[in-house]
């Protein structure tokens, strides 16, 4: 049970957007996409979720996923986009509470469930404040917790999985760990999880697969240990690095 | 900030709406006292002295009163929706063209000198000109959403700059059906654009009513999604909106509610824009309560300010839309300086 991608490509005005693209998402792993801006990341995600349509197939858990009804797809796949357009008063937890829209979970449990997702993402003396006073950071993190919020339960039916387009780029220090410490709970927890990142060593600590992307083509990917070295590095981004190990984790360490 | 809790202003705007309903209907150029009210109420049509009262009251006041609030509250609704939907707290059921294309439609009518449908039946009463600003309306909006939509779905942007064109286009043939038109319609057509409920009668309530109905049993089910669409269209779609159903749902239901609303009020500014605005500030932008808030506040508005336009210069009436504008311009001064001060003091 899988979000699959088979062939994919995407060509819009004469640019290749995206090429020959396969890849698995499977339950209970991370899958980090790395790549120079404009290298397609965003729109692999965009693929991954019906919203751009694109030559190829994307499936998940079989079923393409064109033909998955908006409301049942919603139950296990939650999508987290690199910006919200949200520019309307509501307090955090409101913002938080749409995330059990496509849930009928009964609003005791949703507002057990919001009040536990934003503690989890350090929120909660935002809970009542109004959204669009919050700093940068704030708001990304509320949103945070809406998709976490979104796909919070085990579904009796099938996987859930979760989709992160940079969610950590206005986030300090202690919230980039906080991060990556949610999103390997939910690798235990069985979701499938694929993010968008531009720390290599933030996708090389929490990530099962890399998949390192140019120009709308997977350059490559697999295990951090074979994706990063210092040769792909200086491929595909330009930069010479030294990769070292990690002291505690021994995964690859990039230094620049 | 949030000053109210949701159903405590529900519960205000519940109980206001009864006073204000019954005081529109004393009030007039010849008030009809309680007393009187009463008795005209409870009595069965053998009392001649109460005569020219029940006329009033049931032949003049009654379809009107009940026009203001029928076309406040779609006004209102229909601002509530088209904010929502445009997630622009700016957006008023003018933008997507309705209310200029309805008063061209009005134009047309008037100056063709078509006259009045009295010989068809279940027409009797509405007089061309509503007909005519009815479909100008609705074709404005049919043209807006074409241009707006391709196999891609609509694109929002594409349509308040197609509601832009559209105004310019109905406001220039507006101006040259002006230019034709003789003393007499040309007074006509501007009457009709300053919006006014004195042509109130019962065919037109039945007209707002059927309007409103609709309205308030479809738009209510839609409040999640709408609250869902501030997040923007794709998030809307990751949390199982069917944005495009909702949307072409939206758009239709707005276009056929201002669309009679125009045709039988003419273009009554600003209630769509500052309802909204004022209930949203009061209790947060979550639909579910603020549409029927903005309702009872749109309803309860208008018939408030079309007992002012009767009373003011009594014999004499100002249009409704003058008031409404009047009072809607300072406000939205207000509610800009306002956003205004706000970034700057974030910066």
């Amino acid at each position: 049970m899988t979000l699959a991608a088979h062939n994919l490509s995407l060509l819009r005005s004469e640019v290749t957007l995206l090429a020959d693209i396969n890849l698995a998402i499977d339950p209970g792993t991370i899958t980090a996409v790395l790549g120079p801006n404009g290298a397609g990341k965003t729109s692999l995600l965009r693929a991954l979720t019906g919203e751009l349509t694109v030559n190829g197939r994307v499936t998940l858990q079989n079923t393409d996923i064109q033909d998955w009804p908006h409301a049942e797809r919603a139950k296990c796949m939650a999508v987290l986009p690199q910006h919200s357009l949200l520019d309307f008063p509501f307090t955090a937890q409101e913002v938080v509470m749409l995330g059990r829209m496509p849930h009928d979970s009964g609003a005791a449990q949703d507002r057990a469930i919001v009040k536990a997702a934003l503690s989890m993402v350090d929120c909660d003396y935002l809970a009542k404040r109004e959204y669009t006073r919050l700093s940068g950071g704030e708001k990304q993190r509320v949103h945070f917790a809406r998709v976490l919020a979104q796909i919070w339960e085990p579904m009796t039916s099938g996987d859930r999985f979760l989709l992160l387009d940079e969610p950590t780029a206005s986030f300090d220090l202690a919230h980039q760990r906080m991060a990556v410490d949610i999103v390997r709970r939910l690798r235990q927890d069985g979701v499938g999880v694929m993010i968008i990142l531009h720390d290599l060593n933030l996708a090389a600590r929490c990530a099962d697969q890399i998949v390192l992307m140019q120009c709308g083509h997977i350059y490559v990917s697999g295990a951090p240990a074979d994706v990063l070295t210092a040769q792909t590095v200086r491929d595909v981004f330009q930069v010479d690095v030294e990769i070292d190990r990690h002291p505690y984790s021994d995964t690859p360490l990039v230094i620049v | 900030m949030r000053q109210l809790a949701p159903n405590l202003l529900m519960l205000i705007l519940v109980v206001l709406l009864f006073p204000v309903l019954v005081t529109a209907l004393l009030l007039g150029p010849v008030a009809i006292t309680p007393a009187e009210f009463l008795e005209i109420l409870s009595d069965g049509g053998d009392q001649i002295e109460l005569a020219q009262g029940r006329l009033i009251l049931w032949d003049i006041r009654a379809p009107r009163v009940l026009l203001s609030a029928l076309v406040g509250l779609c006004l209102a609704v229909c601002g509530t929706a088209m904010q929502g939907l445009f997630r622009n707290p700016l957006a008023d059921p003018s933008l997507i063209g309705v209310s200029s294309g309805a008063s061209a439609g009005a134009s047309v009518m008037i100056v063709l000198g078509a006259g009045s449908l009295y010989q068809f039946g279940p027409l009797a009463g509405l007089s061309s000109v509503t007909l005519g600003a009815f479909v100008g309306g609705f074709l404005a909006v049919l043209l807006v959403y074409r241009l707006a939509t391709s196999s891609r779905g609509t694109s929002v942007a594409i349509m308040l700059l197609a509601g832009i064109a559209i105004t310019a286009l109905a406001g220039a043939l507006n101006s040259l059906f002006s230019f034709v038109a003789n003393d007499e319609m040309l007074r006509r057509i501007s009457l009709w654009q300053m919006g006014s409920l004195d042509a109130a009668n019962w065919p037109r309530v039945w007209i707002a009513a059927l309007a409103t109905i609709l309205l308030m049993a479809i738009l209510p089910r839609h409040s999640r999604a709408l609250n869902a669409l501030l997040l923007g269209e794709s998030e809307a779609r990751h949390l199982g909106v069917s944005v495009d159903l909702v949307k072409r749902r939206l758009i239709l239901l707005t276009a056929l509610a201002v669309g009679a609303s125009v045709a039988v009020a003419g273009t009554i500014a600003f209630i769509g824009l500052i309802i909204p605005h004022i209930i949203r500030m009061l209790i947060g932008p979550d639909h579910s309560y603020l549409i029927p808030g903005t309702a009872l506040a749109g309803a309860i508005l208008l018939v408030i300010a079309d007992t002012v336009a009767r009373v003011a210069l009594a014999p004499a009436e100002l249009p409704a839309g003058i008031l409404t504008a009047m009072l809607g311009t300072p406000f939205f001064f207000f509610l800009l300086l306002q956003k205004r001060r706000l970034e700057d003091a974030s910066l």
